[in-house]
């Protein structure tokens, strides 16, 4: 039934699709709190940019629960949230929806339809959210959604064909699939890093100093006796985290070739270096195309360290010793603060000292201060 | 309905995707809510509210935000509940409003699309409250100007509890790391005990937070994400680890190490010549009151150098990683 919907092939005229990791993590917001609040069904609109061969995806906007109505969005509630949103996002335009759900259904053709015919939106793009997709492995998962655009067929006896849309018969609607990737601005990145690496669970601590990352921030705490100079655990954590993002990336990186290694050494004995097979015997199908893949790798690598090596290498050692050089500077600084702290309590000292010796026939000296200290 | 939505969280596995325990902060009391904000309990204390905690979809809104305004300061509102002394930010929504810190009062613009906004968020079934104001101080640290502390105050004094939130874009980017602060006005008449900061402000800046720094307080801030999320996160992941791999901060934050050194050595200056003449007013910076008010500078000086360095010492890391991987010679065997 529903297999039905989805147009069997892809199109070269299909716009590909870059979505922005920022639409997919609210969409996971409004996932969770429908969820958590029981309130649905979840349908929201996205909004983005169409270069006529790309279609850029970069915010959404939620169609709330109370405005669904029979497998369709109230006209006048969306229309007025439209104006509004182009309002706070002039360069941005209604270029889709989204909903949950594991493949295209009915009635997502009557919302595709509405789109399509009352906000003028000339061709939506449907993100089909998928959790199903979270049942596979993470390591090698894809990203839980497909993306599809409305196409409205004609079935003739020489099989489907696209044909312009016209008012009064009611031509079927096919979801036909489109290809689509990530596209991350160095801002959203950074967010999502701090994302991944500092927040924590959204459990309700009620009325409690919260979070299970106290060792970030040491703002807010302005009642507090005076600090030391720095705090230790703060300049940790930050080289601490670092090292952590690497130790992960470098594990990633082990994880693929080991993945390529146990590929590799699966694979049957060539009958082009062993003499006594011939190809009849190979057993199992070889796909050749993930092979040259693997020997094109192999084969870039030997290019790819550095050609002008030797200027890479002082550039990389001027940028170390120009680090070396910030840290004495910073030690420096460091140490005349504590000098003239020193000087300071020299200042209170030496008067008292004096005092103490006025009775006394020795010279003012070294040996004094360093009994004080 | 509830029959209906139970059949489509059925058909769709909605609820294995949530957790209640793990992602209680998406739900909403309101009569819960209402029942804080009549108690007034926060009016006892003028520090109650401690914590901040933001979303993972609130705080991307609201980064990104920052940072399409390039120099322009930009301005949001923030949605939420409040969970004892904690602000819970769970949504972020822009407003149609640009160059806050240069007007007094420029949030009026704003407020019939904050209206409509609202309106058409209640209907649809949203009943979130509205919980702060957000914008944006490219270049110059996360505290509150005097217009800022004005703003603020007006809020709290007819939308209480209400909390401003500043991102600096520049910081983030050249840090690599999200530039944030959140922060409460105090009463009119209230005397806070010294109040200490270690942000670094620019020089141009500087009489501008001198003169409002004991004006209000910052906020202990957290963020957090979803069941959900993680799961998408660590999907992201397979596709974000290579970058990480292959970037060289030490060469792509030059720039900002060379702003930040230029700034330590300015404040450095200013130290000395307070030093030399401890009588002098003319820098116009009264500092936190103190035996010798150039202690606390070099307090701050010490710890912005320190900070540096370790960035720089995080840096030096990621280029040894680089370096071992991709570029040391493969030994013999
Ligand atoms: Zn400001």
């Amino acid at each position: 039934m529903a297999a039905d919907l989805v147009y069997p092939s892809t199109s070269d005229t299909s716009p590909h699709i870059l979505l922005h990791p920022l639409a997919l993590i609210a969409i996971d917001d409004h996932v969770s709190r429908s969820g958590i609040r029981r309130t649905g069904p979840i349908v929201g609109a996205l909004l983005g940019r169409n270069n006529g061969k790309e279609i850029i995806a970069e915010q959404t906007f939620e169609c709330g629960s109370k405005k669904l109505n029979g497998g369709q969005i109230d006209q006048s509630w969306f229309s007025r949230m439209v104006k509004l949103q182009s309002e706070i996002h002039p360069a941005l335009s209604l270029i889709g929806w989204y909903t949950v759900g594991s493949e295209p259904q009915p009635w997502h053709t009557g919302i595709q339809a509405q789109l399509k015919d009352s906000f003028e939106c000339d061709s939506p793009i449907f993100l089909l959210y998928q959790p199903q997709v979270f049942k596979d492995n993470a390591v090698n998962g894809r990203l839980p959604f497909s993306m599809y655009e409305g196409i409205i067929t004609q079935t003739h006896d020489d099989g489907d064909m696209d044909v312009d849309y016209k008012q009064g018969s009611v031509p079927p609607m096919k979801f036909r699939s489109i290809s689509y990737s990530l596209e991350t601005a160095p801002d959203e990145a950074i967010g999502l890093a701090d994302i991944m690496q500092g927040a924590s669970t959204a459990i309700a601590i009620a009325g409690t100093s919260s979070s299970s990352k106290e060792t970030d921030k040491s703002k807010g705490k302005a009642k507090e006796q005076p600090k030391e100079i720095f705090t230790p655990e703060e300049d940790e954590q930050t080289v601490l985290s670092s090292i952590k993002t690497k130790y992960n990336a470098v594990k990633m990186l082990q994880s693929r070739l080991d993945l390529i290694t146990a590929y590799l050494k699966a694979q049957p004995a060539s009958y082009l270096t062993d003499a006594s097979l011939s190809p009849a015997d190979s057993t199992s199908p070889i796909d050749h195309e993930v092979i040259r893949s693997i020997a094109a790798l192999a084969a870039e690598l030997q290019l790819t360290s550095p050609a002008k090596l030797v200027e890479l290498t002082k550039e990389t050692q001027q940028a170390k010793t120009d680090g070396k050089v910030l840290q004495l500077l910073a030690q420096l600084t460091e140490h005349a603060s504590d000098v003239k702290m020193l000087g300071r309590r020299v200042h209170v000292a030496e008067p008292r000292r004096r005092k103490e010796a006025a009775g006394q026939p020795s010279m003012p000296g070294l040996e004094g201060l360093n009994d004080w200290s | 309905m509830d029959s209906e939505w139970a059949k489509w969280e059925a058909a769709n596995g909605i609820k294995e995707l949530v957790d209640p325990t793990r992602d209680a902060l998406y739900n909403f009391d309101e009569a819960n809510q209402k029942a804080f904000k009549s108690s007034k309990v926060w009016k006892t204390d003028p520090n109650y509210f401690k914590n901040v905690r933001i979303s993972s979809s609130a705080l991307l809104k609201m980064v990104t935000h920052a940072r399409s305004g390039g120099t322009i300061e930009v301005m949001g509102l923030m949605l939420g509940a409040l969970h004892g002394d904690t602000f819970v930010v769970t949504d972020a929504v822009r407003l149609p409003v640009e160059g806050t810190e240069t007007r007094v009062n420029a949030q009026d613009e704003a407020n019939e699309f904050i209206v409509n906004y609202l309106e058409l968020l209640r209907d649809s079934g949203r009943p979130e409250n509205p919980l702060g104001w957000y914008h944006s101080h490219p270049g110059y640290g996360c505290w509150l100007s005097g217009i800022d502390v004005a703003t603020q105050a007006n809020w709290q004094n007819f939308d209480d509890p209400f909390l401003a939130v500043v991102i600096d874009p520049e910081r983030t980017m050249s840090q690599g790391k999200v530039e944030i602060g959140a922060f409460r006005t105090y009463p009119e008449n209230y005397k806070p005990e010294a109040v200490d900061s270690d942000q670094m402000i620019p020089q141009e800046k500087a009489k501008d937070f001198g003169m409002h720094y004991n004006r209000y307080y910052s906020l202990d801030v957290s963020y957090f994400k979803s069941t959900l999320d993680t799961e998408v996160l660590s999907r992201l992941w397979n596709k974000y680890w290579v970058s990480t791999l292959s970037q060289n901060p030490l060469l792509s934050n030059r720039d900002y190490t060379t702003k930040q050194i230029k700034d330590i050595a300015a404040k450095i200056t200013e130290a000395v010549t307070q030093q030399r003449e401890p009588k002098s007013m003319s820098a116009g910076v009264p500092g936190p009151i103190s035996k010798d008010p150039s202690d606390k500078d070099m307090v701050k000086i010490t710890r912005a150098s320190r900070r540096l360095d370790v960035h720089q010492q995080a840096g030096a890391i990621a280029a040894d990683v680089k370096d071992e991987i991709f570029t040391a010679p493969i030994p013999e065997k």
